[in-house]
C-alpha cells in the first residue's frame, strides 16, 4: 500500500508529483463529525430554549406506543397551570397536529416526508412558529421510530422514550441506542397487562443494562393511572 | 434509514470544504464508523454513491474504517472491548459501562484532486 495516500495502485508511475501526474489525488485531513451540522442546529435550539425558559422534552417511541394520547391526556391536566405547545413529526398527515389542538394546546405538524427522524434545522424553523415566550413546557413527538430519532439531537433537555406493554419486554435490548439516549422510560398501557406476556420488571433490568440512570415511570393513557408520578416529574423539570 | 439525511450532510461538508481548500473534484473518502455508533456501514455506502452523484464526489470510493467499541465500567473502571451497548464488563460482569471510545461517525480525510 503506498504510505503517502493509502491507494493500491503501485504500478510504475505512481507518486505524488501533482505536475508529473495532474490527476493524482492529494490527501486532506477532515477530522469531522458527521452528525456536526444538526449539532449546531441542535445548539441555537438549547440556547433559544434556555433565553425562553421553556422544558424541552423529546418524545421518542415505535409508531403506535401511545406517545399522543399521553400527550393529550397531559394536555388536558396540565395545561390550565403550565403552558404546553407540541412539535408533531409524521410522515404524513396532521392528525396528531389536530388531536393536540382539539386537547387544548398549540401545535405545530412538522411531515418529515420520506424523513424517517426530525432534525434540529426543521425543528429550528418549527420554533418559529410557536409563541415560546408563554410556553413553560414544549413537548416534541417525534416519528415513531425506535432507530433513527436517537442519532438527532433537537436540542431537547431530554428524550422521554415511551414503550407500551404490547411491544414485547426485551425492546431495550433490541434497539438500545433509543434506551441509551433516553433520560425517562414512560411503560405505557399498563392497563393492559393481565393480557399481555410483560413483565415490567425485566424490561427495567434490561433498559438499565444499557442505560443505569435512566428513570422509569409506568402508566396508562386510558385509565390515567402513573399519570400523578409523571407529570410531578415534569414538574420538576421545569424551567 | 437515516443514513441518507447523513449522507447529505457528508456531502455539504465536503463542499464546504473544497472552497476552503480550493479542490475540484473529491476521489475517495475515509470514513471512521464506530462500531456502537447510530450508522450502518452496508446502508452507508448504498446513501453514499446515490447522494453523490452528479456532484463534485461522484465515483469516489467510500472507505469505511471501523472503531473498535470500549466502555469503561463505572464499578471496577477498567475498559471492555464491547460489540453492544448492552455487553457487560468483562472483568467484574457489572452493566452499564460508560462508553468511551465507538459511538462517533467521523469523515477523516479526503483524498482530492
Amino acid at each position: 500500500m503506498c504510505t503517502t495516500c493509502g491507494c493500491t495502485n503501485l504500478k510504475p508511475g505512481h507518486d505524488h508529483n501533482d505536475k508529473k501526474n495532474p490527476e493524482h489525488a492529494r490527501m486532506i485531513e477532515v477530522e469531522q463529525n458527521i452528525l456536526g451540522k444538526n449539532n449546531r442546529f441542535a445548539a441555537l435550539n438549547r440556547s433559544t430554549f434556555a433565553e425562553q425558559k421553556v422544558a424541552t422534552f423529546n418524545l421518542v417511541s415505535s409508531p403506535g406506543s401511545g406517545k399522543t394520547s399521553v400527550l393529550t391526556k397531559t394536555i388536558q391536566s396540565l395545561h390550565a397551570k403550565h403552558s404546553i405547545a407540541v412539535i408533531e413529526g409524521d410522515q404524513q398527515t396532521d392528525n396528531d397536529a389536530e388531536r393536540i389542538r382539539a386537547a387544548g394546546a398549540e401545535a405545530i405538524q412538522i411531515n418529515t416526508g420520506k424523513g424517517c427522524h426530525l432534525d434540529a434545522h426543521g425543528v429550528g424553523h418549527a420554533l418559529e412558529q410557536l409563541p415560546l415566550t408563554t410556553t413553560d413546557l414544549l413537548f416534541i413527538e417525534n416519528v415513531g421510530n425506535l432507530v433513527c430519532p436517537a442519532a438527532f439531537d433537537l436540542g431537547e433537555a431530554a428524550k422521554i422514550v415511551v414503550l407500551s406493554v404490547t411491544e414485547g419486554e426485551d425492546k431495550p435490548l433490541k434497539y438500545p441506542d433509543m434506551f441509551k439516549a433516553s433520560k425517562l422510560m414512560l411503560i405505557n398501557k399498563i392497563d393492559l397487562l393481565p393480557y399481555v406476556d410483560f413483565d415490567p420488571a425485566k424490561t427495567i433490568d434490561y433498559a438499565r443494562r444499557i442505560n443505569p440512570d435512566i428513570e422509569v415511570i409506568l402508566v396508562s393513557a386510558k385509565t390515567g393511572e402513573g399519570f400523578k408520578v409523571w407529570e410531578e416529574w415534569l414538574i420538576n423539570n421545569l424551567i | 434509514m437515516h443514513e441518507l439525511s447523513l449522507a447529505e450532510d457528508m456531502l455539504e461538508m465536503i463542499v464546504q470544504r473544497s472552497q476552503d481548500d480550493g479542490f475540484e473534484r473529491v476521489t475517495k473518502v475515509w470514513l471512521e464508523v464506530g462500531m456502537l455508533s447510530h450508522v450502518e456501514a452496508d446502508a452507508m455506502i448504498f446513501c453514499f454513491d446515490a447522494v453523490m452523484s452528479g456532484t463534485l464526489v461522484e465515483g469516489a470510493t467510500l472507505e469505511i474504517l471501523p472503531t473498535q467499541g470500549i466502555g469503561e465500567c463505572q464499578q471496577c473502571q477498567q475498559t471492555t472491548q464491547i460489540e453492544h451497548l448492552y455487553d457487560p464488563c468483562e472483568h467484574c460482569g457489572e452493566f452499564g459501562l460508560k462508553i468511551v471510545q465507538g459511538d462517533h461517525v467521523n469523515i477523516k480525510s479526503l483524498a482530492v484532486v
